[in-house]
């Protein structure tokens, strides 16, 4: 009897404590906390005369290693044995399938093994639509063994967890898919993908993308909301397609458009359009959290509207900008994008957790460094522009950012593309303190066991302690630059640098 | 106070003002310095700064990207001044005691893609021999200046010679060798030059006459970027030698005398921005910071050997294998910063804000120092074993190499973003930020460098070995003639005498594929252009004995009374053929097509590098002419193109999308809308007029449907401060996502009365 409580009680543990990370920001939150427990933040090898900084090129607690392309922007996701990551082909899985494509490889979550790959072209364009090497940037959300992700074609794409090892489902072209619409047929197989639906929205929208089309996708029911990067053109000024939707949903089972963001936010972008979109819910009833790239952050209605010809188009519920009014004018003038003291658009994924949304401004790194903003807003069932009043607070502390924010009861947690790292007061927004880590952030932190993990472009892995006083626990120099945001699924620690996968687990 | 302290006063306060001429006095003529390698040779640059009074000698609101250049006496700078339209680059002579501005040439940005102000990237070169100062400027203007700040000639390498624009600005420097002035930049032109390709380019530094143009590198797929990197000059096999790094992503090495290709190494998938080195005139050393094509690893310095024979022949050229790698460096990772060469030392900053000493003979890293987060374009200079590093976020740094290690000597925080490299001289230190100009030192003796005017003035070797013909390249009006000059040239490169014409042989020789025949007549060294033809192509060849040279012409028409295709003999409605005249980058990017039962221009759909199309079609130097063209997008409720025609260097756009007319010229500088609804499936007719009253460009514009009563009045007019006194005409075709074509019909162009 005693064993079996004992088991019970083991089984019971290892149930709370691991879960699977099946979407960006682990659930339709996007809030990177997690509830697992005895994870180490020792890792590689330790470095010569310190204490607490260590190398990757050791085996200490790194459970397996699995090589990537040469650029690898999308982030990890973990779901039911299998682990998702995008990267591109300059470590070609598929010796026949050479040169420049966006990857998206699906590994065994036990050993790294490649089980399957999906492959797709580059569109052409060369920078302007779709930059050279960035491969799937798209981060894919996972449910009922399908993957939904944006491709770096500007698709959106439904594909099987198996792959084609038990056959091909839905879509049937995947030979042709691969080697883009002039190219020869391949011939495809059980490490392949089997793409279920792809839906074109430069095609059916007219969209274009700027630099590369990516999010990560929110589902909803039988609907999923997809950013459709729309942007700007090499003139960074003109918008080609301000008519294009900057939000669309479509039914996950079949691929077919519902219905379309009309705001008229296309015709405000500044740069390109790249942020996931949230789900929160206030009085019961559901809503679309979008960050918008005009650096408003918008609430939708998950119902639709029908115009005179027939679209289906979304209802706005508010939006709030996110830019303290200063970053937009000087002396009633508007301060020009880019410049460092002006204005951002939103990349990074608002955060919902309680009553409250926490986003940050941010810009295109090439870019360069600026102000920034992370603002706390109250989840509000009003309609239309809300005003300062539903600004819990805002810390302008910051620089511009991409690090989603993670938020906890006491902590707000978020990294800035100067290189700090920033842990605030969840209630006032007031800062405990500030790390310079040294290289520029891209990623996002990951808060769990009592831990802040944040990668930087140095390859510099940051394990912090969640506590009001500033202490690292340890460094980990990676080798190569860590565009990524650490994630945590069942006990372990996935982090990648530009052309390697780790996964870290207490050993 | 005594007389003769007085005196010693007197003669110390205007010690900066006697200023000796000497002719061994090297200057920092170019962006890197004396020997093309960041160093400096000078011996009293201070090793510590401050932003006191005692060591900012002087600041000048003047922004720039790039590096200051000076003969002792004067600095000149390539920087810009102003906000939005008022924005203007400007060539600067500076006197560099006191920070005076003798004289400044403002210059507005045309027809670029340039965007987020990123100006003056590039640096100006003064000629060694005559002191002219050559720039190349953002729009891709090749500028020569002299000393006393007159403009002596300049090219539009845009309209003359299909040059890109890019979004990121990066223009580089030009290189003076001998009597030639040197740039290379993307282009896309017409004949075999019509494929985009990172070609280099010889004007004759006096005329600005095109020597020759050279095709070293790669079209795409393998050309992905442009590359502001400059050429190291250097010897191969006896002879002079240009080494350069590509946007495809090769190091080439051509013949100074002749342009011919000579080999090239590809290291790498994209652009190539860094500077190289030349390590004891054997080998070349290179940095990178993009795609390996063996590794997952971004960006390499390594060292190649440029007598090397190991490699293959590609489409006539001979390409390097990895055998002529001397070795590799695979943990640096530089973008575009450019290395310092002193002894065998190699000084880098690199991408992440490092900056490493490598040795020169084995790649292994001596030492290196974390001094930022990031470093862009910014590159070091160094006199002695001190280094002066300018870093992205406006740290600059002076730092002693001290073996092992490296010492932090001095640091001050700068206003703006270092993207150049300092210029040591005369006991000063310039460098630019993209807010101001900065001089440090203190006032010493003063030494200028003392020009001869002379070109090639003794020429030992005087056995030919080449024939030069100028200019290689020259678009000739119809009805008018054009001269052409020849050189014998020695081995070395130097020009050994002029080749009376009388002794060469001139024909018109086939040209091409096509085995185009150039119309006109050529007699002795002048050519004379038909009458009674609108476009032709081709070349003249010149024999002078063994040796021969050619030219490239294109005959261009004054003014066009309507071009509407119907020469072409289409076979049914789904047939398409390619333009045959020599627009610049036209090819591919046109095609006839059958639309509305006659015979028009369409812009290409089957290729997305390609869905935007700027074709010029006439000359450059026209102005106050009347453009009109018959204009038509396909589209629907979604998705419209975008069709428009070019005059006198505005845009004037018919936007699908966006329902407007658009008139710009760089659309962040200048940009000028109308709400205007058309149509798709309909054909407009669009007329455009630019007159210049001597103090702005104003654009008219008019629009209406095809077939139509034309509208009396101008609907559509814009002014533009000092705006474009002249430009080619041309055509503008986007295609976004290739979905929609839009085509042309009925072009003409006359000058407006």
């Amino acid at each position: 009897m005693k064993y079996l409580c004992l088991f019970v009680c083991l089984l019971v543990e290892s149930h709370i404590f691991a879960e699977d990370w099946p979407t960006w920001g682990k659930d339709a939150s996007r809030n990177m906390v997690s509830a697992e427990k005895n994870l180490p933040h020792t890792f590689g090898k330790k470095v010569k005369d310190s204490e607490i900084e260590f190398e990757i090129a050791g085996d200490l607690n790194v459970l397996w290693k699995a090589k990537l392309g040469s650029q690898s922007y999308g982030n990890v996701v973990v779901s039911n044995g299998k682990v998702l990551i995008g990267t591109n082909n300059e470590n070609p899985f598929d010796k026949l399938i050479v040169g420049d494509h966006a990857n998206l490889y699906c590994l065994s979550e036990q050993t790294g093994e490649v089980l399957w790959q999906f492959v797709a072209p580059k569109l052409g364009s060369g920078k302007v639509g779709d930059w050279e090497f960035l491969g799937i940037c798209s981060s894919p959300t996972v449910e009922n063994n399908k993957a939904y992700f944006v491709t770096n074609r500007c698709e959106i794409v439904c594909v099987d967890m198996n792959g084609l090892s038990d056959g091909n489902q839905g879509y049937a072209d995947e030979g042709q898919y691969i080697v883009g619409p002039k190219g020869t047929k391949k011939e495809v197989g059980p490490k392949d993908a089997d793409i279920l639906w792809v839906y074109d929205m430069r095609a059916e929208l007219g969209v274009f993308p700027h630099n590369i089309t990516s999010s990560s996708v929110l589902i909803h029911g039988d609907q999923i909301y997809v950013n459709t990067s729309n942007g700007v053109d090499w003139s960074h000024t003109n918008i080609p397609s301000p008519n294009a939707p900057i939000l669309v949903c479509l039914d996950k089972n079949t691929g077919k458009l519902l219905g379309e963001e009309a705001s008229g936010i296309s015709e405000h972008i500044l740069h390109g359009s790249w942020s996931s979109p949230a789900k929160a819910t206030i009085n019961a009833k559901d809503q679309i959290i979008f960050g918008g790239p005009d650096g408003f952050l918008y609430s939708f209605d998950t119902t639709f509207t029908k115009d005179a010809d027939g679209y289906s188009l979304f209802k706005e519920n508010w939006r709030i900008d996110c830019n303290p009014s200063e970053y937009r004018k000087k002396d009633g003038i508007d301060i020009k994008y880019v410049k460092p003291e002006g204005p951002s658009e939103i990349i990074s994924t608002p955060v919902v957790n309680g009553d409250n949304i926490f986003v940050t401004i941010g810009q295109d790194p090439e870019h360069g460094e600026g102000l920034g903003a992370l603002t706390c807003v109250k989840l509000s069932d009003k309609k239309g522009v809300l005003n300062a009043e539903n600004i819990v607070w805002q810390y302008k502390d910051i620089k511009r950012s991409l690090s989603t924010p993670s938020v906890t009861e006491d902590f707000v947690a978020a990294g800035d593309y100067s290189g700090n790292v920033h842990l605030l007061d969840r209630k006032t927004g007031a800062p405990f303190w500030v790390h310079q880590t040294g290289g520029h952030i891209w990623g996002s932190t990951l808060i769990v066991d009592g831990k802040i993990f944040l990668g930087n472009e140095d390859g510099l892995l940051i394990i912090y302690e969640l506590s009001k006083t500033l202490r690292i626990l340890s460094k980990i120099w990676f080798e190569g630059a860590i565009h990524s945001s650490p994630i945590v699924a069942n006990g372990v620690i996935y982090v990648h640098t530009n052309n390697t996968l780790f996964a870290l687990k207490k050993k | 106070m005594n007389r003769f302290v007085v005196f010693l006063f007197l003669i110390f306060s205007l010690l900066p003002y006697f200023i000796y001429a000497e002719d061994s006095f090297k200057g920092w003529l170019n962006w890197r310095g004396p020997e093309l390698t960041g160093v400096s040779t000078e011996k009293n640059i201070p090793t510590k700064i401050s932003l006191e009074k005692d060591s900012l000698l002087w600041k000048l609101p003047i922004k720039g990207r790039g590096t200051p250049v000076s003969d002792g006496k004067n600095l000149f700078v390539l920087g810009y001044v102003g906000e939005q339209e008022d924005l203007s680059e400007r060539i600067y002579s500076i006197d560099t005691a006191t920070g005076k501005i003798n004289w400044e040439l403002s210059f507005k940005d045309y027809l670029s893609d340039v965007i987020y102000d990123r100006y003056a990237i590039g640096s100006p070169v003064i000629d060694a021999e005559t002191g002219q100062i050559y720039v190349l400027l953002t729009s891709g203007q090749l500028v020569c200046v002299s000393q006393e700040g007159k403009i002596l000639w300049q090219i539009s390498m845009a309209e003359e010679y299909g040059r890109n624009t890019y979004p990121n600005g990066r223009t580089g420097s030009p290189i003076v060798v001998g009597h030639r002035v040197i740039i290379h930049s993307v282009t896309n032109t017409w004949g075999e030059m019509a494929p985009p390709s990172d070609r280099i380019y010889a004007f004759d530094k006096i005329s600005g006459q095109l020597i020759w143009i050279s095709t070293p590198g790669r079209k795409p797929p393998e050309l992905k970027d442009s590359s502001f990197s400059s050429p190291v000059v250097g010897d191969y096999k006896g002879e002079p030698a240009l080494f350069y790094s590509t946007g495809c992503g090769n190091v080439v090495c051509i013949n100074l005398n002749s342009g011919k290709p000579i080999w090239r190494y590809r290291l790498l998938f994209g652009g190539m921005n860094s500077n190289l080195l030349l390590y004891k005139n054997d080998s070349i050393i290179a940095v990178h910071g993009k795609e390996n094509l063996d590794s997952t690893k971004a960006g390499r310095m390594l060292s190649i050997d440029i007598n090397c024979t190991s490699g293959e022949i590609d489409e006539g050229k001979f390409v390097f294998d990895k055998k002529c790698e001397k070795w590799r460096n695979d943990d640096v990772c530089a973008f575009s910063s450019s290395p310092v060469l002193n002894g065998n030392r190699i000084y880098q900053t690199e991408d992440s804000g490092n900056l490493l000493c490598i040795d020169a003979d084995s790649g292994k890293l001596n030492w290196q120092l974390k001094i930022g987060n990031t470093q862009i374009h910014a590159s070091p200079s160094l006199v002695g074993d001190v280094l002066y590093v300018p870093m992205n976020d406006g740290l600059f740094y002076i730092i002693r190499d001290k073996g092992l290690e490296a010492e932090i000597l001095s640091k001050v925080q700068l206003e703006g973003n270092c993207l150049g490299a300092p210029c040591l001289v005369n006991g000063y230190i310039f460098v630019f930020t993209n807010q101001s100009l900065y001089a440090f030192g203190s006032n010493v003796k003063q030494i200028e460098r003392k020009y001869t005017y002379l070109v090639n003035q003794s020429v030992e070797d005087v056995e030919a070995k080449y024939l030069e013909m100028t200019p290689a390249e020259v678009d000739v009006y119809v009805g008018s003639t054009q001269k052409f000059t020849l050189f014998a040239l020695n081995k070395k490169g130097q020009r050994i005498k002029q080749v009376d014409p009388k002794e060469i042989k001139f024909s018109i020789t086939p040209y091409g594929p096509g085995k185009s025949i150039l119309n006109g007549e050529v007699l002795q060294n002048e050519y004379k252009a038909p009458m009674d033809s609108s476009y032709s192509f081709g070349v003249i060849q010149a024999e002078w004995g063994e040796l021969k040279a050619r030219a490239r012409i294109r005959v261009m028409p004054l003014e066009l009374s309507g071009i509407d295709f119907e020469e072409y003999k289409l076979k049914d409605d789904q047939d398409k053929q390619d333009l045959k005249y020599q627009w610049h980058a036209a090819g591919k990017r046109w095609e006839i097509v059958k639309k509305d039962g006659s015979n028009v221009l369409a812009k290409t759909i089957d290729n997305l590098i390609l869905q935007r199309a700027v074709t010029f079609i006439g000359p450059s130097d026209l102005n106050h002419y009347i453009l009109e063209a018959d204009v038509c997008s396909d589209g629907n409720r979604r998705v419209m193109s975008d069709v428009g025609l070019i005059n006198q260097r505005y845009q004037v756009v018919l936007r699908g999308n966006s329902q407007l007319i658009e008139v710009s010229s760089n659309i962040e500088r200048f940009k000028k809308e109308l709400k205007f609804k058309w149509k798709p499936e309909t054909w407009y007719t669009m007329k455009t007029l630019v007159d210049h009253d001597g103090t702005k460009a104003n654009i008219h514009v008019k629009v209406w449907e095809r077939g139509g009563e034309e509208p009396k009045d101008w609907s559509f007019q814009v002014s533009h401060d000092q705006g474009h006194k002249n430009g080619a005409p041309g055509i503008y075709g986007f295609s976004l996502n290739d979905l929609k074509a839009v085509y042309i019909d009925n072009i003409k162009y006359r000058k407006s009365k």
